[in-house]
């Protein structure tokens, strides 16, 4: 599915990536927890295309195709999906109509169908159910006034009507209350399947007790220091970080 | 008296050989006052500084004396709402009402909407106690031309009652001339009215739509006066409209401006009593070498007023907006809360937005606010719809409209919301800006 070898990559003069390798198969779940400053969340959005992150070596292949050359769009296409650290507020812009415009965007670039209004809102509407979101929150303005809660499941939604192949998480459970918290892993745990990879990037074990992974990395001055099992994650939780972070400098 | 410029002193020649229809001797009286104005101030240059980023050279090229064909505008063209929405119509063609085109339909108790014309045989004593008292024309000159030339225009007077269906007013022009129709719109007695203008321009000629409007809300009434721009590509749209607010009364403006070659629309609000409230809002988009004023001016004279305005835009091309907006809240005039606030997209390089906002306060108790910014797309957002599969030029479109649109939920009333941001919507191509 996916396949990180050797990523360098920087912002400005700054080196952040410094030679990460991952490999993640169909159906797996893999969770990059580390400490902050290790860059966990630049290689999020390496991997989904931002403007000012430069990779400098190494390659990414994603279903068997080079992921870096694609454009943001493309990749969504493609199936890769972003959750947000910091979902963005979008003024003006009703959270419908802006799911309706994704969905066909990528339906339209999978040479599916495209949803017409009344189709939509029904195929809307069951996953907001599945998710227990209130159907109010789809008239509202994109995130805007939305509680930090509200913001997560809102990605959720989106994760779920744009059926990703890979999905990356980016600390999906900064900001969340216990309760919160809950609600959004059980949901990300539902779609799980075995054709959805996901990478859940999280500084905290939290979260890897509702979205339990397969494989568990550490990020330390970007690169991987260490893999393990769901253990991994324990025992950070009881040790922290300060050993790599020491190894690492 | 200085020398007038030859446009200015055609538009004087051009008042001499008119034969006006109504000859009231204080109408005659009024619009000798505002010749007299005209011919000492001319039409303003950008040495005054309410006119310096609006030049009306462009009306240099305009021959106001080239008498008018008869131009014949087909219905269809001007429809503009929803086929289900039931209006009282009045439609002016070149300034002029034209009965055939319009539908001004059965009238309740309390409701007057004519034209001025016709008011002026049927209301001469309301026209006599409102007309020219609203507005001033001592240091306006092109409301001075407006009021030289008082001969059409629409009337609407609604005492006591609430208006179910809104007026619809649609002003079409085709061809070369000067037009200054006159309108008038009296609220009183907790009265409730929906206006609805509709600016429209056919043809590839030039032509100067000079509005006057003069506004009067008072007892606890409401007015929403809502304007659609869309002239002709050479088509200049000038309008100046005072309006007086008295207790507990409201009066809501919003300006959708997308057409013409220039067009400035100046509002001049005066809160007079205790509770008076007024929201001024407004959307302007351009593209080519189109320029776009909206000028503001709020007067907070008493105590326990208030106001807010929002305007946005967005500017491509070489096109340019300006956007001047005051608020003056007088000595003793505690308790006013004035809010004010325009944001300009600007989708290309050649784009150029003048943002003069004003604050003058005399009172000490206020609360006051203005708020300016222009720029580009934000990045973030940008990426944000990216990533989820939208191409980046529907994306920006997305963008662009949900920012104008915000203005629309926030200024128009639920029923007329789509009348506008469909216009916007078709305003903006796909891969604006990109």
């Amino acid at each position: 599915m996916l396949e990180i070898k050797n990523l360098h990559a920087r912002v400005g003069d700054t080196e952040i990536l410094k030679g990460v390798d991952l490999k993640i198969e169909a159906g797996e779940v893999h969770a990059i927890m580390g400490p902050n400053g290790a860059g966990k969340s630049t290689l999020s959005y390496v991997l989904s295309g931002r403007d000012g992150y430069e990779v400098t070596e190494g390659s990414v292949v994603y279903k068997g195709k080079n992921l870096l050359d694609m454009s943001p769009e493309e990749r969504a296409g493609e199936g890769v999906f972003l959750a947000f650290q910091y979902p963005v507020e979008i003024p003006g812009v009703s959270t419908m109509n802006f799911l309706k415009a994704a969905v066909n965007s990528v339906r339209k670039y999978r040479d599916e169908s495209e949803f017409d209004a009344m189709d939509f809102l029904k195929f809307v509407r069951e996953q907001t159910k599945i998710l227990n979101i209130d159907d109010n929150m789809l008239k509202r303005a994109v995130n805007v006034g939305f509680s930090g809660g509200e913001k997560k499941r809102a990605e959720v939604l989106q994760m779920a009507v744009l059926r990703p192949a890979l999905a990356i998480l980016d600390e999906t459970d900064s900001g969340l209350d216990v309760d919160a918290l809950r609600i959004v892993g059980e949901g990300v745990t539902a779609l799980r399947s075995p054709e959805r990879s996901m990478l859940v990037i999280t500084h905290y074990q939290r979260l890897l007790d509702y979205i339990v992974p397969d494989v568990v990395h550490v990020l330390a001055d970007g690169k991987i220091v260490d893999t393990g099992d769901k253990n991994l994650a324990m025992e950070l939780e009881k040790n922290g970080y300060a050993d790599y972070v020491e190894a690492a400098a | 008296m200085s020398e007038l410029s030859p446009i200015s002193q055609s538009f004087v020649d051009q008042h001499s050989a008119a034969e006006f229809t109504s000859t009231l001797p204080w109408l005659d009286q009024l619009r000798a006052e505002g010749l007299d104005s005209f011919s000492m101030l001319g039409l303003p240059t950008p040495r005054i500084e309410a006119w310096k980023y609006t030049n009306l050279n462009v009306l240099e090229k305009l021959d106001v004396a080239r008498p008018l064909e008869s131009v014949s505008i087909d219905a269809a063209s001007l429809a503009w709402l929803p086929e289900e929405m039931a209006t009282h119509k009045l439609v002016f063609v070149n300034g002029s009402y034209e009965a055939g085109l319009s539908d001004i339909g059965d009238l309740t108790a309390g409701v007057k909407i004519m034209s001025l014309a016709e008011a002026m045989g049927k209301e001469p004593a309301l026209l006599e106690a409102h007309l020219g008292k609203i507005a001033s024309v001592e240091t306006a000159p092109v409301l001075a031309l407006n009021t030289a030339f008082i001969e059409d225009g629409y009337v609407v007077v609604v005492e006591n009652v609430q208006l179910d269906k809104p007026i619809e007013v649609i002003f079409a022009n085709q061809g070369a001339a000067a037009h200054h129709p006159r309108n008038l719109i009296v609220a009183k007695d907790n009265a409730r009215a929906t206006i609805l203008e509709r600016h429209v321009g056919f043809g590839d000629d030039s032509y100067l739509a000079n509005h006057g409007c003069e506004v009067l809300v008072e007892g606890g009434s409401h007015i929403r006066h809502y304007r659609l721009l869309e002239d002709s590509a050479a088509g200049i749209n000038l309008s100046t409209t005072n309006t007086s607010i008295g207790k507990d009364s409201t009066y809501d403006s919003f300006i959708l401006s997308i057409g013409g070659k220039l067009s400035r629309s100046e509002i001049h609000v005066a809160c007079e009593a205790g509770g008076a409230h007024t929201n001024l809002n407004g959307v302007y988009v351009a593209r080519d070498s189109q320029h776009v004023d909206h000028t503001t001016h709020i007067d907070h004279l008493v105590p326990n007023t208030t106001s807010k305005e929002t305007y946005k835009g967005a500017l491509d091309d070489k096109a340019r907006g300006v956007f001047q907006g005051a608020i003056v809240v007088a000595k003793g005039a505690d308790g006013t809360d004035g809010r004010m606030s325009n944001k300009t997209l600007l989708l290309s390089d050649n784009a150029e937005i003048d943002a003069k906002p004003q604050l003058e306060i005399y009172a000490d108790d206020v609360l006051c606010a203005h708020g300016f910014t222009a720029g580009e797309l934000d990045d973030d957002s940008l990426f944000y719809l990216r990533s989820r599969g939208i191409p980046e030029a529907t994306a920006r479109s997305i963008l662009v409209e949900g920012f104008l649109a915000e203005v629309v939920e926030e200024g128009v009333a639920e029923a007329y919301r789509d009348v506008f941001i469909s216009k916007i919507s078709e305003w903006m191509p796909k891969g604006i800006g990109a």
